[in-house]
């Protein structure tokens, strides 16, 4: 993923911020990196009060490590490896876990927004790992050499993912 | 492929952006820096290299290494299989009773038996965890090392409170409340005639509530002065404070009573037996109860008095005057509540089933409640004699360092 230079050096200014303690200097992290953050843990997961989890436990573990954090490296890559991981995590221990829906156990909320059915319903058809491959390459931007990195996968498994993702996700659109 | 992907809708986005905002921002409020980890690795080396120097010169030697690997290399931890996995961050203390141990279960499953206690709870920032035994109150890491002790007979309901500087410890012995200090100095007796769990005031090290005889109490321990007392109508099985401390709920068998907890006003009180309900329909007496980590939200666990069979968890909205609003109702025993640190989730323990069921407590999307359940709990926490586990959960999710 190709970061322009102002904005690396503009991140890299916010972190600092934010090492030292300056609130506003999160905000604008956050600002920066929620929305993607978010959508990313959204795609995998396809539940949104998980992805809404995991996109702020995974800015809650970025910020108790942030005086860890070495400020030469971008902020963004290191949050998605985050939130991809766990999205991915949490995929798997939900097929674990067997999960059950009650109908009416809490009161019904606003009537939720409708889904976007076609693409989002080809992604649910991949496998958690394969979703995860095709969200940072073409949500987030990542290479597969990147992708390879942020996952810990050899590079041929990410590019065997990402184009059996592709085939699936061409037949079922 | 990628606008495709950007246009997709997430169902409630901008809301959760300001709620996570809200988490985030208190959470970097709350930080304290920490300290760069020390590497483990020189130490290691240079007591290996006496180790082997030491070996090689006597034959004693080869007792000096082995004591050097015990003290200094990294212990290798035998991880149980990660079963049930915590839909929230965290660590959960369970206390399996009459000796089937104590438990830290982690977010990702894995769990570590801390020793054969009788009863245990955190210390209030989730670092050390206070146990008893049948003659001893103790002090633990959470890796079950033993920081310190008392030899008490048979201590009971040990309770840990306090802020980071200045914690206390409540405890019961043969119905005598006594306190000591975070450190293990300072014990002393602070009254008689007790008959259930004290609660530490949150975020107050001082500020201890109790039951005596019929009043229920609350003290400054360190003034050794009463902050305020009430008589209780029906003698009270359980006290809990909400988390901000600014409200106190009392359990008796039949009513919750919820007071303010600067000034003991009686707030609230919730009468789950005749006349509050109508005649013939059944209802449900408390069972335990759990404040949510925010707010006045109270979750309650109701016993059907129609059949002991059945049992309900309900929700007493804090700021609302409306009744409880059902949350889960299921046949056979639910025993025990604890919320998530982050509030995500209410886990009952439901061992007429035996099952850990997670209730989704924030907002539903697309108008469907979530329930998560993990069963086979007993095999998860065996006991020694192979009976069932007695499980207490009450309060005992903590997000920890």
């Amino acid at each position: 993923m190709r970061i322009p230079r102002d904005e690396r050096s503009n991140e890299r200014a916010l972190v600092r911020g934010a090492q030292r303690g300056s609130a506003s200097d999160l905000e604008a992290l956050f600002r920066l990196h929620w929305p993607r953050a978010h959508r990313a843990a959204y795609l995998v997961v396809h539940d949104a009060a998980a992805a809404e989890d995991i996109a702020q436990e995974s800015f809650l573990a970025a910020i108790r490590a942030l005086d860890r954090f070495d400020r030469r490296r971008p902020f963004g890559p290191w949050l998605h490896r985050i939130v991809v991981n766990r999205a991915i995590d949490w995929t798997r221990a939900r097929q674990l876990r067997g999960e059950a829906e009650l109908g009416e156990s809490l009161a019904a909320p606003e009537q939720a927004p409708p889904l976007d059915r076609t693409l989002l319903a080809a992604m649910a058809e991949l496998g958690p790992e394969q979703r995860a491959v095709v969200v940072l390459r073409y949500l987030l931007g990542y290479t597969p050499g990147e992708i390879s990195e942020l996952l810990s996968l050899p590079r041929g498994t990410v590019n065997s993912r990402l184009r059996r993702g592709l085939d699936e996700l061409k037949e079922n659109v | 492929m990628r606008k495709e992907l950007e246009w997709i809708e997430i169902p409630d986005e901008h809301e959760a952006r300001q709620r996570a905002w809200k988490v985030v921002s208190a959470a970097f409020a709350e930080r304290e820096p920490t300290s760069r980890r020390r590497s483990w690795r020189t130490p290691v080396l240079v007591a290996a290299a006496m180790a082997v120097i030491a070996a090689a010169l006597s034959p004693p030697g080869m007792a000096v290494l082995g004591e050097v690997r015990d003290a200094v290399l990294p212990t290798r931890i035998q991880r149980a299989q990660p079963v049930v996995t915590l839909p929230a961050p965290g660590r959960l203390l369970v206390v399996s009773a009459e000796r089937g141990g104590v438990w830290i279960v982690n977010e990702d499953g894995s769990r570590r038996r801390l020793g054969a206690f009788e009863d245990a709870s955190w210390s209030p920032f989730g670092r050390y965890v206070v146990a008893t035994t049948r003659d001893r109150l103790i002090t633990l890491d959470r890796r079950g090392r033993e920081r310190w002790s008392l030899t008490r007979a048979r201590p009971s309901w040990p309770r840990w409170g306090g802020t980071r500087t200045d914690t206390w410890i409540a405890y019961v012995v043969r119905s005598q409340l006594r306190v000591v200090a975070g450190d293990g100095t300072g014990d002393r007796m602070l009254a008689e005639r007790v008959s259930s769990p004290p609660a530490w005031r949150p975020g107050r090290a001082q500020v201890l509530a109790y039951v005596q005889a019929d009043r229920l109490r609350v003290v400054d321990v360190n003034r050794r002065r009463e902050v305020w007392s009430r008589r209780l109508v029906q003698p009270a099985s359980a006290l809990h404070w909400s988390a901000g401390g600014r409200r106190l709920a009392a359990l008796s068998q039949t009513a919750v009573s919820v007071y303010d907890g600067a000034s003991g006003r009686l707030v609230r009180r919730i009468d789950f037996a005749p006349p509050a309900f109508p005649r013939g329909k059944s209802v449900g007496l408390p069972i335990s109860a759990a404040f949510a980590p925010s707010g006045h939200d109270l979750a309650l666990v109701l016993r059907d008095t129609r059949s002991s069979f059945r049992s309900r968890i309900v929700l007493v909205r804090g700021a609302a005057a409306r009744g409880p609003i059902g949350l889960f109702a299921g046949a056979g025993e639910i025993s025990d509540l604890a919320w998530s640190p982050n509030g995500n989730w209410l886990l009952a323990d439901w061992r007429g089933a035996d099952q850990w069921i997670f209730l989704r407590m924030r907002e539903r999307v697309a108008g469907v409640a979530r329930v998560l359940a993990a069963s086979g709990i007993e095999a998860q926490f065996p006991r020694p004699d192979g009976k069932g586990p007695l499980l207490w959960l009450a309060e005992r999710w903590r997000v920890g360092p």
